[in-house]
């Protein structure tokens, strides 16, 4: 008879500590590597950083969609008054919290946007159908309209981070009762901006091209990256001895859930957008994918879709795998490959009609990666890691899958 | 195997509780007392009572995957050979055989077959329909399922005799212990 | 102290260190079956609901006259025309296959979400699905011209060695609403199966315990049963989850993957999936709020009840308001004169009137469910629910109608107007569906007694303790997961 009473904040370590400095100074120096290397291997192709441009644009893109997941996780919690995540909320706020950095991050890619962007380029301007949207797609406005998404996110995710940090020192229910009617306004600014964004990033890198389903796209594969990070980050806190036995089998089984579910949701909008233009096929539309499909890309969506959608999806199919340490880990390192595959399918093409890859593919991975998890890392120092004080804790630590 | 575990027309005995979490006890120790033929009636699902009684898991999640693939694969082959093989007729430009036109009744037939089985499966492992039972004739038991619990020792259970096992039931802190005949005539 | 916290019904405050309870009053598991069944066995039919049952059944009696109308004369009884081939019988189907939407995910989605205010509410919302299945399953049957070959449509073998074809969205229809109406009614029955047990050994007229004997297959409450059942449950909750994406996106399908400009957009699945949720919820709603009422069911379906459900017409009508300014930035982002001008028009051609009734219908009421004292207030949500519907049915009209009206030739340009054997259809159909509603009412429980007796907090075997009575098989791990090396 093991009588398992509730885990409780006593029963392991909540705090970064020792570890965190250590984290910060490896992960800052494989950042800013990273970021030298790449603008090295940039400048020798000699084609004026245009190759890095787009390298750039798909690395700052898969880290900024997972930090836009954890922003919209975030007033999730607090619409439906979910109680077993909030043992780990603090890791969802300080990787929501890391949005500014990621603003400063977004630099380069308003910067070079006009080797990016077809929109951008100085000599875009004689195309008529460029002209109907020049009130839209014009360097001016991009960049206006990306310090806007910023400021609205650093606003929602610090609205969220300091409120939560307030209640880890007075345990003043206000704050949750605030957070919860923030939620709902939040996510309404979040849906507009997400969206808009998706598309001025990623969408507008082929101006000619529309999808109203594209924003969506975009959130969707984030999610699912966010999904996947969530467990591994929860995971490494485990392994170096921390967040032990009360995050439990029963949290993860439903990080495994939501890695699964929203995999599946990330299909459904893809064959949404696929379907639809294939069947109608009309040029202006088919174009974007008859460009993804042939000349070495098609090979890369078949990896695609197998990678992101039917793999994980059979193997997070089973009750056994959610449950089973190992598994997860090893889905959710796939799921955040797989998703990053994904973006390169959606921007590469723009930037070679023929198959690339380059080491400066990974380097910048590893460069905006690095800086990412060192601001994640610096804002998670010397805090708990467990909204301590959160009324609904207690209910968290002793959640389980009925 | 003694004597009284052949008493003729005897289906169990029965025990009633009032509250569930004196019930998940009681599973409990007829679990650890080694019962096998036995079993809890209540009004709806117990949580914790699957630990309790020692269920173990079910089949039923490899019946639905056969289902599901069933239906995926047939799904699969009566689009090709009734649109590519049999009846082929081009329309509004589309391959034959066009795998994206081909996924919405891929995924329904799949999830409708995945029901199938799951409906089917579920009643057929339980052995429903069987609207005759021992139970149905015992009038307390009218309660199992609406506001009352029970545990039932079934007398084929190579543990059963009639008088320990009846006084360990009383040991469990229900209701008085009543017999269950195997016919409805009393 | 607000005046709230007085009243014994309003259990819609919000703090956050106590859940609201699900069940008002002073319930046990006897007297909420004794609640619940009586309505089915004991309490003597209301006056009112023959007077109801009449009205509806004489409606209906309406739908098939039309039907048998339109049968004889053929489909030119109704308002088609050149330009506009496709009228109400597709917009009534739309309307009525969303609404069964608000049943699958309270049954399913919500299941899976483990929100438990669900258990109160879902048993009627899967009889409303299922109701509105049948009466969006009738419009595209009846609208297929030739009636005697209707079963071309499905892949049976005939005469002429024939296939339907598999490449079109229609057929894709048929599949998907066959599929969605089947596991609709096996897990509506399924979660009934117990419920129905506590009729058969509650019920004390002989033909009533033959009845709800023969519908409860012998259920008697076995552990070991719940344990499949419970499996079952979830397994069918996985498969509708998808399911009622799909079926709506399907639907969706039927406009989307044609040409016409309004209709030729990727946003359309889930923009559709939303509207549908957002449709039945409030359908739900419309019957919910006269059923608590009538039937003293007040401490089962609560103003926190209300209040949810609310919050995800809330939801959903942000979605439907979000989906419509995209699709119109697109229209005009994409360059296409067609596609803008389809936009346009929409907006301020002859059907303008229709699309500011969608739009003040289905954009502007749902915000005011921002309102606390809006979500809470009986009369008031009822009032926004009716509008709700209106302006559903009017987004369906809108996106029919107005992208057909005119099309790319503007010689063919032309205005559509429905019958009155299309208006006596249409409101037949409601009188079809109320009088589902009403037998629904009369003879089958309407709150699912055994699954509410789950979130009372009596039924918690073990509070504050995990796994109280130890693993017995080591299915779960132990609790802790091991940090270090694992």
């Amino acid at each position: 008879m093991a009588h398992h009473h509730v885990p409780s904040l006593e029963d392991t370590k909540t705090t970064l500590d020792g570890l965190g400095g250590k984290v910060f100074a490896v992960s800052a120096a494989v950042g800013v590597i990273g970021l030298v290397v790449s603008i090295g291997l940039g400048l020798a192709e000699g084609d004026d950083l245009r190759h890095f441009g787009y390298s750039y644009l798909v690395n700052f893109a898969f880290f900024l969609a997972i930090a836009l997941g954890a922003l919209f996780f975030l007033p999730i919690q607090y619409v439906t008054k979910a109680s077993w995540i909030i043992v780990v909320r603090r890791l969802v706020e300080v990787m929501a919290a890391s949005l500014p950095v990621l603003a400063l991050l977004a630099v380069p890619v308003v910067v070079l946007a006009g080797r990016i962007y077809g929109w951008a380029a100085p000599e875009a301007g004689s195309d008529p159908l460029l002209a109907h949207k020049v009130a839209f797609l014009s360097p001016r406005w991009f960049t206006i309209r990306w310090a806007i998404y910023f400021g609205l996110w650093t606003w929602l995710s610090f609205t969220f981070w300091r409120r939560s940090l307030a209640q880890d020192a007075t345990g003043d229910l206000r704050h949750t009762h605030k957070l919860e009617n923030f939620s709902g306004f939040a996510l309404l600014v979040y849906a507009l901006s997400v969206s808009l964004a998706g598309m001025d990033l990623l969408m507008s890198v082929d101006y000619i091209w529309f999808s109203t389903i594209f924003g969506v796209y975009f959130w969707a594969g984030g999610l699912v990256s966010f999904f996947a990070v969530l467990t591994l980050v929860t995971m490494g806190l485990q392994k170096t001895g921390r967040l032990t036995h009360i995050v439990s089998p029963e949290h993860f089984h439903d990080y495994g859930k939501l890695m699964f579910a929203f995999t599946f949701f990330w299909a459904y909008i893809a064959f949404s957008q696929y379907m639809l233009y294939w069947y109608a096929n009309i040029p202006e539309e088919t174009g974007w994918y008859l460009l993804r499909s042939g000349q070495g890309w098609g090979k890369v969506g078949m990896v695609v879709l197998f990678a992101a959608f039917l793999l994980p999806f059979a193997g997070l199919i089973s009750r056994y795998a959610k449950r089973n340490r190992k598994m997860l880990a090893f889905w959710a390192a796939w799921i955040v490959v797989a998703q990053w595959i994904n973006l390169y399918w959606v921007v590469m093409p723009e930037y070679s009609h023929d198959f690339v890859f380059s080491p400066m593919d990974v380097t910048l991975f590893f460069g905006i990666g690095g800086t990412w998890l060192a601001a994640i890392t610096r804002l998670a120092m010397g805090r708990s890691l467990v909204p301590m004080k959160d009324p609904r804790l207690d209910d968290s630590l002793r959640f389980e899958n009925a | 195997m003694a004597a009284d575990t052949q008493i003729s027309g005897l289906y169990g005995l029965l025990t009633e509780f009032e509250s569930p979490s004196v019930l998940v006890q009681a599973a409990a120790q007829v679990r650890d007392a080694g019962y096998r033929n036995w079993d809890v009636h209540t009004p709806f699902p117990i949580h914790g009572m699957d630990e309790a009684m020692g269920i173990r898991g079910t089949q039923l999640p490899f019946v639905v995957l056969a289902g599901g693939l069933i239906g995926l694969g047939l799904a699969t082959l009566m689009q090709w050979w009734m649109n590519a093989v049999d009846y082929p007729f081009v329309i509004s430009g589309k391959p034959l055989f066009g795998i994206p036109a081909n996924i919405p009744v891929m995924f329904e037939l799949t999830v409708l077959f995945s029901a199938f089985a799951a409906f089917f499966g579920m009643w057929g492992l339980n052995g429903m329909p069987k609207w005759h039972h021992p139970l149905f004739a015992n009038r307390r038991f009218l309660r199992a399922t609406q506001d009352r619990f029970f545990i039932v020792i079934e007398a084929r259970d190579p543990r059963f005799r009639l008088h320990e096992t009846s006084a360990f039931l009383a040991s469990l802190g229900g209701s008085e212990v009543e017999e269950v005949k195997e016919s409805a005539e009393d | 102290m607000s005046p709230a916290a007085h009243d014994p019904l309003n259990n819609t405050v919000d703090d956050p260190t106590r859940p609201n309870a699900l069940i008002l009053g002073d319930n046990d598991f006897t007297s909420l079956t004794v609640k619940v069944s009586d309505i089915v066995l004991e309490r003597k039919t209301p006056r009112a609901w023959y007077v109801a049952f009449t009205v509806t059944a004489g409606l209906t009696g309406v739908l098939f006259l039309m039907i048998g109308y339109l049968f004889i004369k053929g489909v030119g009884v109704w308002g088609l025309n050149n330009p506009v081939s496709w009228g109400w019988a597709i917009v009534n189907f739309v309307f009525w296959v969303g609404i069964g939407h608000a049943g699958t995910l309270i049954s399913a989605i919500l299941f899976l979400l483990r929100q438990k205010w669900r258990t109160s509410i879902n048993r009627f919302a899967e009889a409303m699905t299922i109701f509105a299945v049948i009466c969006a399953g009738i419009f595209p049957a009846i609208h297929v011209g030739r009636i005697w070959v209707v079963y071309w449509l499905f892949p049976l073998p005939n005469y002429q060695a024939m296939w339907p074809n598999f490449r079109s969205p229609l057929l894709w229809d048929v599949f998907a609403v066959g599929t969605y109406a089947t596991v609709s009614l096996l897990f509506w029955y399924t979660g009934m199966v117990p419920d129905l047990a506590t009729l058969r050994d509650r019920a004390r007229g002989r033909m009533q315990q033959i009845i709800y004997g023969i519908l409860a297959v012998g259920w008697r409450g076995s552990h070991r049963h719940w344990h499949r059942y419970e499996k079952a449950y979830l397994i069918l909750a996985g498969l509708a989850t998808p399911l009622v994406l799909s079926v709506h996106s399907v639907v969706s399908f039927d406009f989307a993957t044609a040409q016409i400009p309004g209709w030729h957009t990727t946003i359309f699945p889930p923009y559709f999936v939303a509207g549908a949720v957002f449709s039945g919820f409030a359908m739900v709603g419309t019957l919910l709020i006269p059923a608590r009422q009538w039937f003293g069911l007040k401490e089962f379906i609560t103003l926190h009840h209300l209040e949810n459900m609310n919050k995800i017409i809330l939801a959903t009508g942000s979605m439907v308001g979000f989906a419509y300014a995209t699709e119109f930035f697109i229209a005009w982002y994409s360059g296409n004169p067609n596609e803008s001008f389809a936009f346009v028009n929409r907006a301020f051609g002859p059907y303008s009137w229709a699309y500011w009734i969608m739009v003040s219908c289905n954009v502007i009421t749902p915000q005011l469910f921002w309102i606390k004292k809006v979500r809470t207030t009986v009369p008031v949500m009822w009032a926004m629910y009716i509008f709700v519907n209106i302006g559903m049915w009017f987004e369906r009209f809108v996106i029919t109608v107005t992208s057909l009206h005119r099309d790319f030739l503007p010689s063919s340009w032309g205005y559509y107007d429905p019958t009155v054997v299309d208006i006596l259809t249409f409101v037949g159909s409601f009188g079809l569906f109320f009088t589902l509603v009403l037998l629904f009412i009369r003879f089958l429980p309407m709150v699912a007694m055994a699954e509410v007796k789950t979130v009372m907090p009596i039924a918690d075997a073990h509070s504050g303790e995990r796994r109280a009575v130890g693993d017995y098989h080591g299915d779960i791990p132990a609790a802790s997961p091991e940090g270090g090396g694992a």
